[in-house]
């Protein structure tokens, strides 16, 4: 629901994990075979996201944010991270998924979709395919 | 090999493939090449096509040139660019739709005369807006063309070594994008 706007939520802590899903087009895979994700993953000014805290206060693990979603990876950043390049970080509780959230702001310009995705660690490795 | 079935595209769909691969390949090749051909022997323009497969679809590019042997990074561009076709809908799993056919005309075309006959081929990558961006990661320097479905082109810069970073606006800054790529290789 790209147009709505977002204020940062004091009470997600700095370390608070922010899971994003990455499908196959957004991963690459370097000569050793490590999964390379592309800023193009952390591009929406809206950005989509589960709140880590919120899952495992329902007794979900991360994994489960890729649970109907087979071939995806799983990456995490943090909120600390989001709000040093000038992100808000709010929860946005969806009845399909009630740990969403999102990471709002301008991330087209300035390289900040990269330094998002800089700060990004796997919690889930898409598996590579033979062919892809 | 699996049967695969043909795409079927729309006449819009076939003719941006068909017409970007035409245009940039003969733009390429006109200036340079010909240059070794005598006066007595005038390049004819023949037909050409190659087939690309994705996702279980397959789909057809044709283009005319002097029939000279293919860049290196002709089939790899190519088959970025038919990927982005094949998406399904909500790809990204987060609602987005497909690629815009306009942007990837736009992309193909902007990308004619950028890269020489060795360069690499940069990664296609689909944006959730609809849009697209070219990739390259190499000595140390991330280069990323945003094609984006509202706003101009551009590019951003980014040496990892020395932390320089710029974007610059498209088309007006195409000389330095082709400046930066030369140096990738």
């Amino acid at each position: 629901m790209p147009g709505r706007v977002f204020e940062d939520d004091p009470n997600i802590p700095a370390d608070e994990r922010l899971l994003r899903r990455i499908p196959r087009p957004w991963v690459d895979w370097d000569e050793h075979g490590n999964a390379i994700i592309s800023s193009a993953a952390f591009k929406d000014e809206e950005l989509s996201i589960n709140l880590e805290s919120v899952m495992v206060r329902a007794g979900r693990p991360p994994e489960d944010a890729i649970r109907n979603y087979p071939g995806y990876g799983l990456a995490a950043i943090t909120a600390g991270h989001a709000r040093s390049l000038n992100q808000a970080v709010a929860p946005d509780p969806l009845p399909e998924e009630p740990a969403h959230g999102v990471v709002y702001g301008q991330k087209k310009r300035g390289g900040i979709g990269g330094k998002l995705r800089d700060g990004a660690l796997w919690v889930v490795r898409p598996v590579q395919l033979e062919a892809s | 090999m699996p049967a695969l079935g043909t795409a079927e595209l729309t006449v819009q769909d076939r003719g941006i493939l068909a017409t970007s691969a035409s245009a940039a390949y003969l733009d390429y090749f006109s200036s340079g090449d010909r240059l070794l051909v005598s006066v007595f022997q005038q390049p004819v323009l023949i037909r050409r096509q190659r087939k690309y497969y994705s996702r279980g679809q397959e789909y057809q590019v044709e283009w005319q040139d002097y029939g000279q042997p293919l860049p290196a990074w002709f089939d790899p561009l190519m088959q970025g660019f038919v990927d982005l076709f094949t998406l399904p809908h909500n790809w990204d799993s987060y609602g987005a739709g497909p690629i815009d056919p306009k942007v990837v005309h736009y992309a193909m075309n902007l990308i004619n005369g950028l890269l020489g006959p060795i360069s690499s081929a940069p990664r296609v990558v689909p944006l959730s807006s609809g849009g697209l961006q070219l990739e390259w990661h190499r000595q140390g320097i991330d280069l990323e063309i945003v094609f984006d479905r509202d706003g101009q082109p551009f590019f951003y810069y980014r040496n990892r070594v020395s932390g320089d970073e710029s974007e610059h606006t498209l088309p007006q800054d195409y000389a330095l994008l082709r400046s930066i790529t030369g140096k990738l290789d």
